[in-house]
């Protein structure tokens, strides 16, 4: 078994910069990070436009309209939350650039602040159009010269729970199959989204809900989990966002008759539901519309929103000065999670702490304000690291229950052993659009949801190599997607 | 549209070579090779070992070989390539783990030897914020700053498949990162370090690495590095000494 006074499960932002901040300022603390990527692979990666913060370089910005613009698109925040957020932001974004994060710059010298909607002021500041890869790699960076030990291609099976101690995580090696207990002081949950749950998503695919299924089975009630916001302008099936200043800036929405059908200067909330209800209507072209920029200037484009140029080219074949884009609406965000303070500890149980996008601690209020997501990683992050590390003189290892190894062994040999008819691939296909597709209910889904738990009872594993065996890495994720998706159905049906 | 799909089928543990395994898949235009494979996994065959990340070329987890070349499977479109029959490969010089899975390890330790971290002896401003930086300055480092450390690069070079110790141009490309950074003073160290016995002296200048998914030049990258170490070494060049710069100084 082994052993480290601080697990981090998740290489992302808030993973990261947890485990950097424990390092930082309890040197001698031994934390490591169990990832089942590698670290630079986290989806974090996928957040593209920048992290806000009123730092006041290209206008005269201030923590107080941050805060109230916050309030304002998200309406029921944990206002505590949003005042810690605003107020530390820009200090976050300062230390990453000492870090050494290649921010863009203003002629001044100083980091560039974009426009960018719901903000009254530009204050996103971005890496060109990476801003999410950017981050994480300087992250990674810091990991290597603190020296801390990541475990990568390690899927977490689960907690181990023993009363209401969290004890560490049981990891499963994806290269051979084989078990491990991590007994850790301290569990960080550091999972990412639920994004794969729906079928036009802009997550990665590792985004599975592994942390939201892991707390759900130690019996944490989620919060938040119907919030999930949907972004109008993703290319057409392949989970990349257009930014939507192209339609501050005039570009068109046409439908299969190439007219325009709404007005693209509304909320993206109406412009959203306007799309859905024309392909609703029968409007659209094999389920999503066009977007016209042939009457934008090509330079513009290239300044403003550069991949809108690559994403047409690489993704659709078309060329966006001559040809249209299919776009359709995409997940881009879910809110829900283990509910926290703002030091990320989970009420109720001892050890176990969650960060970043599978932590709940209300700050996004109903959606997330753009750039609130990458800034409330970093900020929140800093604040559960120096908890820890101010906590973990008090902490201890405790006992391991034996039936840590056995419930994980057995969830292993189960699947080994599964000989049913039913295919994954389409379990989880149907699942995906269940939750994508607006004809369905949410009464209905909670019903769906549950048949799909009985299918996947009866699903065969064809794959019986222990050798990096990525169907039964599907079959592990789609386990606990199930177990999210019926969380999710069941908000959704409270919220009504 | 109909296409054939050649993948080998390989298992470091029992395998001594690769069995090719044939599929058939119907793709649209909008098709990548990423979606191709996901249809043979779900709808063909489970046990098709592949990794898949981000689908939008940003986390470097699908390089592999594509018809001849190292590519993102995320960001090939099938029909891109003009050809109905596709052939796919793990990384080349990299040890197989499983069909195109590859291992990685050594890979990241190499970039791990390139001090991947901002190294400087410029003080922090003692306002708290931001070192500053020129337009032109961050730009210099902007596009080597986005490498996904896919490995195309690297897995492209055949100084690499010969020598395995060599960093190869990725790890070089990254510390090419740090020393064009107007903010970074340890350029000795990083030129020591790439001037090496494995660094930039094996390069023989073949660019297969130029051909990089991210628009990289990697191949120039290292010819920059050569070129620093050189002029330093005959003092005909020297060192750029890099200071804090100030409103003024941008």
């Amino acid at each position: 078994m082994i052993q480290h006074d601080v697990i981090v499960v998740g290489s992302g932002i808030a993973g990261m910069r947890c485990a950097l901040e424990i390092k930082r300022t309890a040197p001698q603390a031994n934390v490591a990070i169990v990832t089942k990527q590698y670290p630079v692979r986290a989806a974090s990666v996928v957040e593209r436009t920048g992290i806000a913060a009123a730092l006041g370089n290209s206008s005269a910005d201030s923590v107080e309209a941050h805060i109230s613009d916050t309030l304002a698109y998200g309406k029921s925040n944990n206002a505590a939350a949003v005042k810690a957020l605003c107020e530390l932001a820009p200090a976050a974004v300062y230390e990453l650039e000492h870090m050494g994060l290649p921010f863009s710059r203003l002629k001044t010298g100083r980091i560039a602040q974009q426009p960018a909607y719901g903000h009254s002021q530009p204050r996103l500041a971005n890496a060109g159009d990476q801003t999410g890869h950017a981050i994480v790699t300087t992250l990674y960076g810091e990991i290597v010269r603190f020296g801390i030990q990541v475990y990568p291609e390690q899927f977490m099976l689960g907690l181990v729970v023993d009363g209401k101690n969290v004890r560490g995580v049981s990891v499963l090696d994806i290269r051979s199959s084989e078990i491990n207990v991590i007994n850790a002081k301290v569990t960080v949950l550091a999972t990412g989204s639920y994004g794969q749950l729906y079928a036009n998503s802009a997550d990665s695919y590792a985004s599975t809900g592994d942390g939201h299924a892991a707390a759900l089975r130690a019996g944490i009630n989620l919060t938040g989990m119907d919030l999930v916001s949907f972004h109008p302008l993703g290319v057409a099936n392949t989970g990349l966002i257009i930014n939507e200043r192209v339609l501050a800036d005039g570009a068109h929405l046409l439908n299969a008759a190439e007219k325009r059908f709404t007005n693209e200067l509304a909320s993206l909330e109406l412009v959203t539901a306007a799309i859905n209800a024309e392909i609703a209507a029968g409007n659209g072209v094999d389920g999503h519309v066009w977007l016209d920029v042939r009457h934008l200037p090509t330079s513009q484009i290239r300044e403003r929103y550069p991949h809108v140029l690559d994403y047409a080219e690489d993704f659709a074949g078309v060329n966006p000065k001559h040809d249209l884009i299919p776009v359709k609406p995409t997940q881009q965000a879910t809110l829900g999670g283990l509910p926290t303070d703002l030091n990320g500890s989970v009420a109720g149980f001892e050890g176990l702490y969650a960060v970043g996008a599978c932590a709940n601690n209300g700050v996004h209020g109903e959606q997330a304000l753009p750039g609130n997501e990458l800034a409330a990683a970093v900020v929140f992050a800093k604040l559960a690291g120096a908890a820890i590390a101010a906590n973990l003189g008090a902490a201890v290892y405790g006992n391991v229950p034996s039936y840590a190894t056995s419930n994980a062994s057995d969830e292993i040999e189960g699947l080994f052993g599964q000989k049913g008819a039913h295919k994954l691939g389409l379990v989880r296909k149907n699942l995906r659009h269940a939750f994508s597709s607006q004809s369905a209910s949410n009464e209905q889904q909670v019903g769906f949801v549950h048949s799909l738990r009985d299918q996947f009872g009866q699903i065969g594993l064809h794959d019986k190599n222990r050798r990096f065996n990525t169907e039964l890495l599907e079959a592990l994720e789609l386990d606990r997607l199930l177990d999210v998706a019926d969380a999710v159905a069941k908000a959704s049906v409270a919220a009504l | 549209m109909k296409v054939t799909f050649r993948v080998p089928r390989f298992d470091a543990a029992t395998d001594f070579t690769a069995k090719y395994q044939i599929y058939h898949v119907e793709v649209t235009p909008y098709t990548t090779i990423l979606d191709a494979l996901n249809i043979i996994k779900e709808e063909q065959d489970g046990t098709l070992a592949f990794r898949r990340g981000s689908q939008s070329g940003i986390d470097g987890s699908c390089g592999m070989m594509v018809n001849g070349r190292n590519r993102l499977a995320s960001t090939t479109r099938v029909m891109g390539l003009n050809t109905s029959e596709v052939a796919l490969g793990p990384l080349p010089g990299f040890p197989v783990i499983r069909d195109l899975v590859v291992d990685f390890d050594s890979f990241f330790a190499k970039d791990a030897v390139m001090l991947p971290y901002l190294v400087t002896d410029i003080a922090k401003p003692e306002d708290g914020k931001e070192r500053l930086q020129s337009p032109k300055d961050a730009n210099r480092i902007a596009l080597a700053a986005t490498c996904n450390q896919c490995g195309c690069c690297t897995s492209a070079c055949p100084v690499h498949w010969s020598n395995g110790e060599y960093y190869g141009p990725s790890a070089l490309t990254r510390a090419y990162r740090f020393v064009e950074d107007s903010r970074d003073t340890a350029i000795k160290a990083r030129l020591e370090i790439v001037g090496s016995e494995t660094g930039v002296w094996r390069c023989h200048t073949i660019f297969n690495c130029s051909e990089c998914p991210k628009a990289i030049p990697n191949g120039e990258n290292i010819q920059a590095l050569k070129r620093k170490i050189m002029l330093n070494k005959i003092g005909l060049g020297r060192i750029e000494v890099k200071v804090a710069r100030t409103e003024a100084t941008i």
